[in-house]
């Protein structure tokens, strides 16, 4: 929060669009970040009826900090960029820590581990159900994890494994049309379009290893699109 | 100086067990010259197959040497995936997270990617369905050869013997 001074200018940038890091050995990126600054909140009105007052966002479908206040202006977005911006007392800014990378397959964690997690406030009950498939109940004010209802739903969880996915080969056929095509967002096409003429290893993986002719090329998003111009 | 370490204690350096006071010590000690001979040791009889590990290569992945000479990438579960000197990925199985809906089975509204930017390649194994690898890479990316070992320079001059074979 911005605090007994009259004008403040923050500028901050971080990943939105895509994730920060890869995952290790099976696991899973951590998460991105999100753009949160909120102008004109009533946080001083709440603080002085001594109410309380969020310390962080949390989840956000469950939002801390939607629950307890209010603002007039909101950059509530993925941009994750905030550009010299004024801020005033009692704006709002929240700083996101997007966590570090996984490490092994999820499906392999301990229920002891996941336990330790949720009782330190670190994993919620249904995300502890959605990545590592197990089973949390909470009794007494602790979260205990079921091994036996956690093995079961495991079974379950590597048989989506086994129905969902295909062949790599199978899935390197059906993306070849979408390459050649270049069905991509433009910043995207361009990086390809300069890294294939940096690289010719790299030509080479884009294209005639999935079987597109010589020759090809990414097809050109045109001029004066996002990522353009790079290596002009 | 020069170090040593019992196998147990590489047993629970292996399995995240270590103290972390015994862990800090032996990251800040000199490296134990006989480590990768036990570790390997270690893994070899772990594993429920025959084949001589050359080389570890991720969590359940390992390099080994057939007895028909050849020199392949399995897994701990007993699928081969071929030559090591070829991409492993290209015969795994895949699942591809890039649809809004798919990011949100694992991550929260707001703190995943946008899949227009950013996809997630699961890798699984075809004998054991284990996630071997998750690539996060903009659609149309080449799948990524994460790692070609120099497996003679290695045995040669790291450890001092030729590579078995």
């Amino acid at each position: 929060m911005c605090w007994k001074t009259p004008y403040y200018q923050l500028q901050n940038i971080g990943a939105g669009k895509v994730f920060p890091s890869p995952g290790l050995f099976g696991g899973y990126p951590p998460s991105t970040g999100y753009r949160k600054n909120l102008f004109g909140t009533n946080v001083l009105e709440v603080a002085g009826r001594k109410e309380p007052y969020p310390l962080a966002d949390g989840i956000p479908g469950e939002s801390k900090i939607d629950e307890a206040l209010r603002w007039e202006r909101a950059h509530y977005d993925k941009l994750t960029v905030t550009l010299p911006e004024p801020f005033h007392q009692g704006d709002l800014y929240l700083s996101i820590l997007m966590g570090g990378a996984g490490c092994g397959d999820v499906l392999e964690r301990s229920p002891q581990r996941i336990e330790e997690d949720l009782n330190g406030g670190f994993l919620t009950p249904e995300f502890a159900r959605r990545i590592y498939a197990a089973h949390a109940e909470r009794r007494n004010g602790r979260y205990r994890v079921d091994p036996e209802k956690t093995g079961e739903m495991r079974k379950q969880a590597y048989s989506l494994r086994k129905r969902r996915s295909v062949p790599v080969r199978e899935w390197i056929d059906k993306e070849r049309e979408r390459v050649r095509r270049g069905a991509f967002i433009a910043p995207a096409r361009n990086m390809y379009r300069q890294s294939m003429k940096l690289s010719p290893s790299f030509a080479e993986q884009m294209g005639s290893f999935r079987g597109l002719e010589e020759g090809w090329q990414m097809p050109d998003p045109g001029e004066g699109a996002p990522g353009e111009g790079a290596d002009t | 100086m020069r170090t040593s370490y019992t196998r147990k204690q590489v047993e629970d350096l292996i399995d995240g067990k270590l103290p972390f006071q015994d862990l800090h010590r032996m990251m800040s000690s000199f490296k134990d010259p006989d480590r990768f001979e036990l570790y390997l040791q270690i893994l070899q009889d772990r594993v429920p197959w025959e084949d001589r590990i050359l080389l570890p290569y991720g969590l359940h992945l390992y390099i080994v040497q057939r007895s028909d000479g050849h020199r392949v990438v399995k897994c701990d579960c007993g699928h081969e995936f071929g030559d090591y000197r070829e991409n492993w990925k290209l015969s795994a199985r895949i699942y591809v997270r890039n649809t809004a809906e798919a990011y949100r089975e694992i991550y929260p509204e707001m703190m995943h990617a946008l899949p227009e930017w950013m996809e997630l390649r699961e890798f699984y194994c075809p004998g054991c369905y284990a996630l071997l690898e998750v690539e996060a890479v903009p659609p149309g990316y080449p799948i990524v050869f994460d790692f070609l070992p120099d497996l003679e320079t290695f045995y040669r001059d790291w450890l001092g013997r030729d590579l078995p074979g």
